[in-house]
């Protein structure tokens, strides 16, 4: 079976998600990594106005300690992808998008039985109908309810189980073939972080579980197709609401 | 050509903002500059509300007859009084009073009450405009903000002759109404428009009120003509623009999409109508997505919910945001609260919060960037009147949220 990972040489995405496989002992064919490309001159200024304006036609305010809600605490560096693919000898395609034609074709020449989400940008159709058993993602929510940002925080604060999903993804946010849903116990999570952490994890170690299953038989699971309007979709939470949430999760 | 054009216009915006008054140049500077500057300064809910209650107390004070300035214009100045917003601010001073343990806010409703009732007509309606464009032309859309105003403050002191002027207004909207339910006499052009469901809930609440059976049936018969004008597929209300071109062109303001979708909620709710809640929970969704999806909200959009127009029109954003939280009162959807944070943060983020001048300080200006289509270089009272009532709402539900 050759299994293939999607992502960015700069994303610590691609890391986490081989390394996850690597404790089901599946060592992936490859990584394919899409270039980064910064933002030309036009959308940099967009987003600058958006964003906050113009710096220098205004004197920066200083930040009110607190007014914001502070960052995750965060663990040990893990290594990016290209790192990571570099030192555990694991081959890398390099593609400039993954929507052209000419990427397209690099792509298909691996003959991927099976593509893995680890850190990619968005996937178009094109793509995902490269690979003969499709593209697996490792989702924080139970599908079809929470699709979307934010989901394990969502489930909390709607007094819903969490849990995790692997399925294949399609076009839509979340849309994709369902593979696998498992429960996740949370209640011992005392912060929005711990509550992350733990659902991270336990998608990861879901998502290589079910790999290994379809190493082993050389096929997928049943997949159990999504309805549209069987599902919600969420946002990212905003900051007041993630406050409440970590009122009752303390 | 194009950047000859911009400059130019740059120049003309500039000049007709009269750059040189008071705050006016910060203000300007503002629209581009240092655009994170209030939630740098970690301004909460609370310095938002109690900075905006002072500008609608300015908006007041600016004027002697008891009632609020419309809008300060950047060339003008504040303009006369409007009899339309200050009738529903009504409710929103005595929300005030309560709140900030103000009783002067009760006075300020009593002032507008006391500038409204001499203006009422013989046969019950409200003119329409400000008080310096007209004191005589009848106006069934202003006439029904009014009788907001009028119904909150007879039920809030029980004041018999204000019972009656909302009884009189009630009545003369209801003589007016088409056989179809629609509005159109005493409209532009005779022509009707779906965001009158904005003056129909008024007249459901009179109903509600005051157990007048012929004021519930009225808006009823308004809102099967309303929900005619929704798209099945899209949610989008036909005809919920102000003007010809924006019915032709399937476009509306979020400012009258949101008092479309306001009207048809709470005559829904008013009149315990669950197809009209469906109605107006599909629309607001629509809005929603888009909301989170542009990470802002677009001032004018067409019938798909496409950008029509990129400025924002920031009363509609705040009335957006109180549409959403009375639908989690309703419906228990925490994605509304989301969006209605959001909201709110736009324009929180869009209100100079330190400007010298008590016309622009606290205030909410019609478009964000100012020089918008949606009032362009102005900052109208109903502005801070929607956002004033979103803070307050947001604040009743984070409550509720946060007690379990």
């Amino acid at each position: 079976m050759r299994i293939f990972l999607l992502s960015h040489d700069r994303a610590r995405r691609g890391t986490t998600v081989a390394r996850a496989l690597s404790e089901r002992g599946i060592v992936p064919d490859g990584y394919v990594f899409e270039a980064y490309r910064p933002p030309n001159l036009r959308r940099r200024v967009e987003g600058r106005l958006a964003n906050g304006g113009i710096p220098v036609l205004a004197p920066p305010t200083p930040r009110v300690p607190g007014a914001s809600l502070a960052p995750a605490p965060s663990g040990p560096a893990v290594p990016t992808a290209a790192e990571h693919a570099k030192t555990q000898g694991i081959a890398v395609t390099h593609v400039p998008d993954l929507t052209s034609d000419g990427s397209l074709a690099a792509i298909r020449a691996l003959k991927a039985d099976i593509f893995v989400h680890a850190g990619a940008g968005i996937l178009r159709a094109p793509l995902l109908a490269i690979p003969r058993l499709g593209t697996m993602n490792a989702h924080m929510g139970i599908l079809p309810r929470y699709r979307g940002m934010n989901v394990a925080e969502w489930s909390r604060l709607e007094g819903r189980q969490t849990g995790c999903t692997v399925h294949l993804l399609d076009p839509g946010i979340d849309t994709g073939d369902i593979l696998a849903t498992r429960d996740i116990d949370t209640s011992e999570c005392r912060s929005i972080a711990a509550l992350r952490e733990k659902m991270d994890a336990a998608q990861l170690s879901f998502l290589a579980e079910i790999l290994a299953e379809i190493v082993r038989t050389g096929d997928l699971p049943p997949r159990q197709p999504q309805r549209h309007e069987d599902g919600r979709q969420y946002f990212t939470m905003h900051d007041d609401l993630k406050r409440v949430l970590e009122r009752r999760l303390s | 050509m194009g950047l000859l054009r911009d400059a130019r216009r740059a120049v003309g915006n500039a000049v007709h903002a009269r750059l040189g008054q008071p705050g006016h140049r910060d203000f300007y500077l503002f629209q581009v500059a240092d655009r994170n500057r209030n939630a740098a300064k970690g301004y909460s809910d609370e310095d938002h509300l109690k900075r905006t209650a002072a500008w609608l107390q300015a908006a007041q004070d600016s004027q002697q007859d008891g009632g609020f300035s419309g809008r300060y214009k950047l060339h003008a100045g504040w303009t006369s009084s409007y009899p339309e917003t200050t009738g529903y601010l009504i409710p929103t001073c005595l929300d005030l009073a309560k709140r900030l343990a103000d009783p002067s806010w009760e006075t300020r409703a009593q002032r507008a009450i006391d500038f409204l009732l001499p203006l009422q007509l013989a046969d019950g309606a409200f003119p329409g405009g400000e008080i310096a464009e007209n004191t005589e032309k009848p106006s069934p859309f202003n006439t029904g903000q009014i009788l907001n105003g009028l119904n909150i403050w007879a039920e809030h002191t029980g004041e018999a002759d204000v019972a009656e002027a909302a009884r009189r207004a009630a009545h003369w909207l209801i003589s007016v109404q088409d056989e179809d339910g629609a509005f159109r006499q005493h409209f532009y052009a005779n022509q009707p428009s779906a965001y009158s469901s904005h003056l129909t809930c008024w007249l459901a609440e009179y109903g509600v009120m005051f157990d007048d059976a012929k004021a519930r049936a009225a808006a009823g018969r308004h809102l099967d003509w309303v929900l005619t004008l929704q798209d099945p597929d899209t949610g989008f209300f036909a005809r919920s623009g102000f003007f010809d071109r924006d019915h032709e062109n399937g476009t509306a303001v979020t400012h009258t999409i949101a008092y479309t979708i306001w009207g048809v909620l709470l005559m829904g709710l008013l009149l315990q109508r669950e197809d009209a809640v469906d109605a107006a929970e599909r629309a607001a969704t629509k809005v929603l997505e888009r909301l989170e999806i542009l990470k802002f909200l677009p001032g004018r959009m067409n019938s798909n919910w496409r950008i029509d127009e990129r400025a924002q029109c920031l009363t509609g954003n705040a009335q957006m945001a109180l549409i959403w939280l009375r639908l989690y009162d309703e419906r228990g959807d925490l994605r509304f609260v989301n969006g209605a944070c959001k909201a709110i943060d736009l324009v929180k983020r869009a209100q100079a919060m330190d400007n010298p001048n008590p016309g622009i300080r606290g205030g909410v200006s019609g478009s964000d960037p100012v020089w918008g289509s949606y009032l362009f270089h102005a900052l109208p009272n109903w502005a801070a009147k929607f956002f004033i009532d979103a803070l307050l709402h947001k604040e009743r539900v984070l409550a509720k949220l946060a007690a379990g």
